[in-house]
């Protein structure tokens, strides 16, 4: 049993069931535009997701991929997803769904004839790096997340950044006060 | 032993059946990131909304007052006397979804509530339940609903994810503009005495003040001899701007943020250095140091009551005309609704360019010219003397903003100015600029950061239009010519595109312009190295 062979000719059916799956995360009303926008500026959520579908794919099952393009697909997937108000295991737990799909939609014929064994072991090395991606993803969902509060911060900070200057040299002139009340702007 | 759920129960993403119940019924959802802060009770009371009120979003009771029905069926009524267009909005939609994946929230979010059509919707059902014969008898299968409170949580949640960019108004056969139906809706909450504090503070101050951070003259005046330090700094030039003075030409009102904010601070830096070598005959003021007119995002009164100080300044002043800086809301403002709101201006002249005799007949009505225009003529006569060189190691692109491009059709005007002060320009792809330019996603006021999950979700069309020419033309740089967008694009641009700089255009302006008795520039605006300085002549002998 060929499994890579396999993988080739079931991806695109996979690769829309799965993502299928991810915009099963959105409400239901949204989910034809999603799916049948195939714009990539007027539909980016969908579109987004749809390209790193099949990028992650193909590096799930083996195909040749480029570990940079890999990292990026997944990047631009988990930092739309980490800002989608929907919980981190949905954000990113989405990525496990691809086990079932290729449970499915492979396992079977891995194992039907003698040679199974060989065939399943590179089954579970598939699935292994979905675990791998996994693993990546929640890096980078903490990344994204950090992000967004690094964001918050200094937006604050830059919308004031002359009163704060201003409060700066107001301080400086002043006659220093005792260090318990020294409760000025910081620096 | 309790039984493990399967990643699919947890995650639930199974598409499961049609959900139970009708977008009707289906309530909005409250938890921090969801909603803005609620406006303070003092800024309302002082901008003379009766019924302010402690009340707070996530709380089950928004202690409405008694009487609330009564209130917003008057404050309906109200609004469809007045505005005869409301009416039409209400009745003529036909909902063909024309609109509906148009709206930067509904791509960004994909929450079918944000479609404009059923965010209209949410007012409309209401409208339909008291003010149409089929829906009072009919109630639901006529598209009606009764209000209660849940339906005013609802349009809570939903016109405050309306940034009044009327993107889809553009797409609308009728026209209808949801902007003008988010701005009655806000105002109807704010007849509740709800309203969200980074909007009605900055109400309130520009109300009392001048500026939307309430800060008092002589700090402002103190401000900008910062800024003046830094242009000494960076041309060996010392500019002293004219303050609140009579009998100047113009009277110059930008947006406050320009004053105060990063990176707002160099376009207006810019601003003072085009000024002064020109020679224009000004004055800035600190009664009406805020161009950008918060009012326009909840209330057509506020609105009118705010563009009011614009006008009355400079008739105090006895200036002949006014100059605007780069904003947005602002020129909706002045060019859509100024002229029943305060018009005439007859006590100004129709604006002439000092220095190419230009007459600006497009602002015959408004006496108000905006400022890319103002340059742009400049540039055209000659007027300039610019070395985009200084500019080399920037490769920019060009945000049309929502109101300067969608309300008053300013889309050349600015491209010009930008080609002739930097030489690499790069346009985003088609459907994404121009009249069909995707907001920043944080307009109409909506650029609190408690909601900043929310903007970046709203924001990813505009960002991931950037992100294709970051890409793919190396693109560094995006100017624009709104302070709500020099405030909201820096972070967007942080989160989606990093490596690429927010700025004004006069930023970029200002750096290519030669000033007369300059020394030679070794640093930007920004007080950055310049990649490609000037050459030192002392340095050449």
């Amino acid at each position: 049993m060929d499994i890579a062979k396999l993988c080739v000719e079931r991806r695109d059916e996979l690769v829309e069931r799965w993502v299928g799956l991810f915009f099963a995360s959105y409400p239901l009303d949204s989910k034809g535009f999603m799916r049948t926008n195939r714009d990539r500026f007027s539909n980016p959520v969908g579109e987004t997701t749809r390209i790193a579908a099949a990028v992650l794919y193909d590096a799930v099952t083996g195909g040749d991929s480029d570990s940079d393009a890999v990292k990026q697909a997944l990047h631009d997937l988990v930092w739309v997803r980490a800002v989608q108000d929907m919980p981190p295991s949905k954000a990113v737990g989405v990525l496990y769904l691809l086990k079932t799909l290729l449970r499915s939609g492979i396992l079977p014929e891995c194992m039907k004839d003698a040679s199974s064994a060989k065939a399943v072991e590179a089954y579970l090395l598939m699935e292994s790096r979905i675990d791998t991606l996994a693993m990546m993803a929640l890096d980078m969902y903490s990344d994204a997340r950090e992000r967004v509060f690094r964001v918050r911060v200094e937006e604050v900070k830059r919308s004031q950044s002359q009163v704060i200057r201003l409060a700066k040299l107001r301080r400086e002139q002043e006659v220093p006060a005792p260090e318990t009340d020294n409760r000025g702007v910081e620096e | 032993m309790a039984k493990m759920p399967t990643p699919e129960e947890l995650l639930a993403a199974t598409p499961a059946s049609f959900p139970k119940e009708g977008w009707m019924d289906t309530k909005p959802d409250f938890h921090p990131g969801s909603y803005c802060y609620p406006a303070k009770t003092d800024a309302l009371q002082k901008l003379g909304f009766e019924n302010a009120h402690e009340w707070a979003p996530q709380e089950e009771d928004w202690n409405l007052p008694e009487n609330w029905e009564e209130i917003i069926y008057n404050s309906l009524k109200d609004a469809l006397e007045k505005h005869r267009s409301l009416k039409l909005f209400m009745d003529c939609c036909v909902r063909c979804g024309a609109c509906a994946d148009k709206c930067h929230f509904f791509i960004g979010t994909n929450d079918p509530k944000n479609m404009p059509v059923l965010r209209a919707e949410l007012l409309r059902s209401v409208y339909r339940k008291d003010f149409t014969t089929a829906g009072r008898l009919l109630g639901k299968y006529a598209g009606a609903r009764k209000l209660d409170p849940e339906v005013i949580k609802e349009w809570f949640i939903y016109f405050y994810q309306c940034t009044e960019c009327r993107r889809c108004s553009l797409f609308c056969p009728y026209g209808i503009d949801t902007a003008e139906i988010t701005v009655i809706v806000r105002q109807m909450l704010l007849d509740l005495g709800l309203g969200i504090n980074w909007i009605m503070n900055s109400v309130k101050d520009c109300n009392e003040t001048g500026n939307h951070l309430g800060i008092k003259p002589h700090s402002m005046k103190e401000i900008v001899e910062f800024l003046c330090d830094d242009i000494e700094t960076i041309t060996g030039i010392r500019i002293d701007p004219p303050w609140n003075e009579k009998g100047h030409e113009v009277v110059f009102i930008t947006p406050s943020g320009d004053y105060f904010a990063d990176p707002g601070v160099y376009t207006f830096m810019g601003y003072l250095m085009l000024f002064h070598e020109i020679g224009l005959d000004y004055t800035l003021s600190t009664y009406a140091s805020e161009g950008g007119n918060f009012g326009s995002f909840v209330s057509f009164d506020v609105a009118k009551r705010l563009n009011a100080k614009m006008y009355a300044e400079a008739k105090r002043l006895g200036a002949k005309w006014i100059l605007g800086g780069e904003c947005g809301h602002m020129w909706r403002v002045v060019n859509q609704y100024m002229a029943t709101y305060n018009g005439p201006a007859d006590f100004l002249e129709t604006p002439v360019s000092p220095i190419t005799g230009t007459v600006f007949h497009n602002a015959a009505a408004t006496k108000m010219v905006h400022i890319a225009e103002f340059t742009a003529d400049l540039i055209k006569h000659n007027k300039l003397n610019l070395r985009p060189e200084r500019n080399n190691h920037i490769i920019t692109t060009w945000h049309d903003s929502c109101n300067p491009s969608r309300a008053m059709g300013i889309l050349e005007e600015p491209r010009y100015v930008l080609k002739n002060v930097c030489n690499n320009f790069v346009e985003m792809p088609e459907h994404t600029i121009r009249e069909e330019t995707f907001c920043c996603g944080s307009g109409s006021g909506l650029n609190a950061e408690e909601i900043m999950d929310q903007r970046l979700r709203g924001g990813f069309p505009r960002a991931n239009a950037l992100r294709y020419v970051h890409d793919h033309n190396d693109v560094n740089w995006m100017a624009c010519m709104c302070a709500l967008d020099r405030a909201a694009l820096p972070p967007l641009v942080d989160y989606w595109v990093p490596g690429v700089t927010v700025s004004g255009l006069h930023e970029l302006v200002a750096n290519a312009l030669v000033m007369k008795g300059e020394i030679p520039r070794t640093m930007d605006l920004r007080q950055e190295d310049l990649p490609f300085p000037d050459e030192d002549p002392a340095e050449e002998a």
